[in-house]
């Protein structure tokens, strides 16, 4: 299966789980941190995926390639430090604050990937090499069975 | 953008969160901070149902023969799933929120699994390559993904 497909089906998922956080940290802000720790870890987690198997591949393709790698993983970096922030508060405005704004930031960086890193890597990477990172997506999201188009 | 890839793609997700999640329960204090993150769960993982019932089983169902069991029992594993849900929403304290939540989490992982190993496989085979495009792109609009830029996939 296309890398690129999967990232972008983990971004359908989180769009609604924004979504509702948005809503919940607003009737609930005592339980921020818990609120956007569950949105949080996939965060994190989407985020070092992109960066070890696609981004690792995309960068070594061109120049240009390498710059939006390179923006990409600032906002994997600021996405972050916004969630390690959010870990060390015990809930709360603050907390509600810094989760609204990485709700935010997120969205901003889905965006960008969806404008500008994945139709670049649709173009550059070979079928083959975004299948091949695929199967390895597949494996480390520890999905049943696979197979390629 | 392929439609069971999308999907994939929701349920590497989902994993994630219940792995978190399972890990997380034992030691919440407070019911609030079982039902608030299990409701963005539910959020997500019902609204993937609805996408997996209106757009690909729709797909299958006419390429499959009448009261075929695997769509059928596609659906009802997705209402049970809900049903799970609700049961988290609607507990009064945190050991029936915990439980609850515990339960609804094996039943989604088993369901994903089963979609995986049987029903998306099997899709695979009764889709052309271009209808599974067709409702990506569906997919596409429905969830806001590349809403802004217009489809390239």
């Amino acid at each position: 299966m296309n890398i690129i497909d999967a990232l972008l089906g983990e971004h359908g998922a989180l769009y609604v789980e924004m979504d509702r956080l948005e809503q919940a940290l607003q009737d609930a802000p005592a339980h921020a941190r818990a609120l956007a720790a569950i949105v949080g870890i996939a965060i994190d987690c989407h985020s070092r995926l992109e960066d070890e198997l696609l981004f690792r591949v995309l960068a070594r393709q061109s120049t240009e390639a390498e710059g939006i790698v390179r923006s990409m993983q600032r906002m994997h970096g600021d996405i972050a430090d916004a969630l390690a922030q959010i870990r060390a508060l015990p809930g709360g405005p603050a907390a509600r604050d810094l989760a609204l704004n990485v709700t935010s930031l997120a969205r901003e960086h889905f965006s960008a990937e969806e404008e500008l890193c994945f139709p670049l890597a649709d173009e550059v990477l070979p079928e083959a090499v975004l299948s091949r990172l695929g199967a390895r997506w597949a494996e480390r999201r520890e999905i049943a069975a696979v197979r390629t188009r | 953008m392929d439609i069971l890839n999308v999907l994939l793609g929701e349920h590497g997700v989902f994993y994630g969160q219940f792995e978190y999640l399972e890990q997380v329960l034992p030691g919440v204090s407070a019911i609030e901070e079982v039902q608030g993150p299990a409701g963005l769960l539910a959020a997500a993982v019902e609204t993937h149902s609805a996408l997996e019932d209106d757009l690909l089983f729709a797909a299958i169902e006419p390429h499959l023969d009448a009261g075929s069991p695997d769509v059928l029992g596609m659906r009802m594993m997705h209402e049970a799933i809900t049903t799970g849900f609700e049961r988290v929403r609607l507990a009064r304290d945190l050991h029936a929120a915990r439980e609850a939540c515990v339960g609804v989490i094996e039943l989604a992982r088993q369901h994903f699994r089963s979609e995986e190993t049987v029903l998306f496989p099997k899709a695979r085979l009764l889709l052309a390559e271009e209808a599974r495009d067709t409702l990506g792109a569906a997919w596409a609009d429905r969830r806001g993904v590349m809403r802004a830029f217009g489809m390239w996939r």
